[in-house]
Order: structure tokens, then C-alpha cells, then sequence
């Protein structure tokens, strides 16, 4: 992992990569299964995302979600659950 | 609140806080830094105090005074001096002070702040308030240009269309922009209509289709082919053709309904670039 300082938010950061297809796999698809339940306008209470996930797609755009745990603005990013980030930081961790 | 005095540059003006007082001054006793206070009961003596105190907020001193008001008066407007037979001097921070029917008259004249109390038969209840005297330091015309006036509002990079509101993607800084191709791009699903940052568009027009805070009025914004319209849009910006988002749910039920990239990631192949990476943040 690659500890930085992230040019947008200032905040410390850790850069990490997925490098086995099984566990990209079972990422995505455990991601794109979350339940989005929040308001379109939910309170923001965690300006600081706990999880930026980024998508580079098959005809070579990205597209970038931040994950916030609890509610936010959802034009920032999406809002989970503690537990969800829970398996999704693990899910990254245990990433080789 | 004061008694319908109003701050004048270069004169004093008096406002004051608590209970039981009236803005009804008596005719004759107009003029500035008046107080009228008023008496439930005139027939009873009350006892008047009016304290002076100091800037910092210590009391400078304290002034009882026995006030008798007459009961047979009615209509009498009393001019009395502290000291004057019958009466108690209340101190020389009020330096006038009045009679009349229901109640008394303070005239202050000196900058500053006071506690006046009433008690006594005459009263239900001790009557506590706050004066403040204050002098009011005209306000200096300015000179020379006037200063550049600030945007009031910041924006994101959005622009609204069917019913959407979509963000340029990359917005942050987070990753490098992505000019892509033009061939990227699918029917034309709008044009804008207008610029939020336009000093002359009206602020209420960017919850309407056609507002953008990014691009141009005229600029037309087209489907992504490959991709829901309702996910991402493509237009070109000053930093090249760009993809715009949608930032909100719109009734989507999973990830999945509102992104739009369920197979769409590439699957990791030894030597290409990696399909997924994320950055933790540790700033909370």
C-alpha cells in the first residue's frame, strides 16, 4: 500500500490495489449488491469518506465512489453501513 | 428595543432590557435617553434604585431611593431635582428625573450602563432592568472604488437534465481529467440553457432542466453510448469532453441500479492495468 496525502481532501490516505481476479470479482459484486436506502438528500455527517473506490471500466473510463459509513450527501458519494465497510475494508486488506 | 429613539450619528441612543416598562413616554417628555417606568400602583411608595456600572461590568455604586407618588396627581408632571424635599436624590448618574401619573421619568445623560430596580408596596413584584446608554460613533463614508463583489455561491460542476442533476466525474482532483473521444457520444438528450455562475441568471433556475454550473448556455450535452442516461451524459467542457454523473439515487435500490457498471470492470489479466483500486482515508 501506498501512504499519501490526498491532494483534494488533505486528509492521510492509503492507496491500495486489487490484484487477484477472484477478489476483484467478489468486490464488485458484493458493492454493486448494497441496498441503497438513504433519502436523496440525506444529512451530512461524515465529510470525510471512509472509502474511495475506483472503476476503470472496459472502454477505459473511471468512474470514482466514495463510500461514507452513516449518511451523506449523496453527491459526494454513497452511504453504507458500518458493517458493509467492515467487509469491504476487509475484503481490500486481505488483498494481495 | 428603546423608546422610539432611533441611533443618530453623532448623538446618544438608549436601549434597555427587562420587565414591566412602557415605550408610551408622556407628552413633554420627549428628547433622548428617556426611561418612563410605570408604577401598578402610584398610591403606594415603590422604592427606586438605579445603580451605574462600569464598563468592565463591576457596579460603580448603588443608589436607593424612597419615591413617593402621589396618589391625588393624575395627571401632574412632575419636575423634580434629587434632593428636593419628600424625595431621595437617586444618584447623580440620572441626573433628571420625573413624576408622573403611573409611573416616573429618567432622563440619562452620561454614556453608560445601569441596573434599575423598583420595589416596594406599590409593586407586585420587584422590577429589574438594564439600561444602556450608549454614544453612537458616526459611520465613515467610503472612499475610493468599490471593492469587486465576491460570487455568493459556489458550485459544483453540474448540469441538470431529465430531471437529473449530473457531476463532471473526476470533480476534485481525486484523478487526472478524462478528455474522451467525441465518438463517445450517443443522442443529444439536451442543451443548456443557461449558466448559474451568469451574475444575471436567477439562482432558482439551477434546480431547472438546462441549468449548468460548468457549461455554457448553448452547449449541447449528449447520451454516453455504452451507458443509461441516467447514470452518464457527456459534453464538452473548457477541459475537454467529459463525463458527468448523476449524484443521486433517482430510485435506484442497489449500487448496481444507480452505477450502471455491472460488467462493465475489467476483469484483471496478468500484465493490464488492475480493474479496481480504492483509497482508504484515516483523516476522521
Amino acid at each position: 500500500m501506498e501512504a499519501r496525502t490526498d491532494a483534494f481532501s488533505g486528509f492521510p490516505t492509503v492507496l491500495g490495489k486489487v490484484t487477484q481476479p477472484d477478489r476483484v470479482s467478489s468486490l464488485v459484486k458484493l458493492l454493486l449488491a448494497q441496498p441503497v436506502t438513504s433519502p436523496t438528500k440525506a444529512t451530512w455527517t461524515s465529510p470525510v469518506p471512509e472509502l474511495q473506490l475506483i472503476f476503470r471500466l472496459n472502454d477505459g473510463t473511471l468512474t470514482v465512489k466514495e463510500l461514507y459509513v452513516g449518511d451523506c450527501e449523496l453527491s459526494q458519494g454513497i452511504p453504507v453501513t458500518q458493517e458493509f465497510f467492515s467487509r469491504v475494508e476487509a475484503a481490500f486488506t486481505g488483498a494481495s | 428595543m428603546n423608546l422610539g429613539l432611533h441611533p443618530v450619528a453623532g448623538q446618544r441612543t438608549l436601549s434597555y432590557h427587562g420587565a414591566d416598562w412602557r415605550q408610551n413616554v408622556p407628552p413633554g417628555f420627549g428628547g433622548q435617553n428617556v426611561i418612563f417606568l410605570v408604577a401598578p400602583s402610584y398610591q403606594q411608595p415603590i422604592t427606586l434604585s438605579v445603580a451605574a456600572l462600569e464598563p468592565s461590568g463591576g457596579l460603580q455604586a448603588d443608589w436607593p431611593a424612597e419615591v413617593l407618588l402621589p396618589a391625588d396627581t393624575p395627571s401632574q408632571i412632575g419636575s423634580l431635582a434629587p434632593g428636593q424635599a419628600g424625595y431621595t436624590p437617586i444618584g447623580v448618574t440620572a441626573d433628571g428625573w420625573r413624576m408622573y401619573s403611573h409611573g416616573v421619568v429618567i432622563r440619562l445623560d452620561r454614556p453608560g450602563c445601569y441596573v434599575i430596580n423598583l420595589t416596594g408596596p406599590g409593586l407586585a413584584e420587584r422590577i429589574t432592568f438594564w439600561a444602556t446608554l450608549q454614544t453612537v460613533t458616526p459611520t465613515p463614508t467610503p472612499t475610493g472604488p468599490k471593492p469587486t463583489p465576491k460570487p455568493p455561491t459556489e458550485w459544483m460542476p453540474f448540469v441538470r437534465m431529465l430531471g437529473r442533476s449530473y457531476l463532471a466525474a473526476g470533480w476534485g482532483g481525486t484523478n487526472p481529467p478524462l478528455s474522451l473521444d467525441p465518438s463517445f457520444a450517443g443522442r443529444q438528450v439536451g442543451t443548456v440553457l443557461w449558466n448559474v455562475m451568469d451574475p444575471s441568471t436567477d439562482l432558482s433556475y439551477a434546480s431547472r432542466d438546462g441549468s449548468s454550473a460548468i457549461l455554457a448556455a448553448g452547449t449541447p450535452v449528449y447520451a454516453l453510448k455504452g451507458y443509461r442516461e441516467d447514470f452518464r451524459l457527456l459534453a464538452e467542457t473548457d477541459y475537454g469532453w467529459r463525463v458527468f454523473e448523476t449524484d443521486g439515487l433517482n430510485g435506484a435500490k442497489t449500487i448496481d441500479d444507480a452505477l450502471d457498471i455491472g460488467g462493465r470492470w475489467c476483469r484483471w489479466k496478468q500484465g493490464q492495468t488492475l480493474s479496481l483500486a480504492f483509497r482508504l482515508f484515516s483523516g476522521r
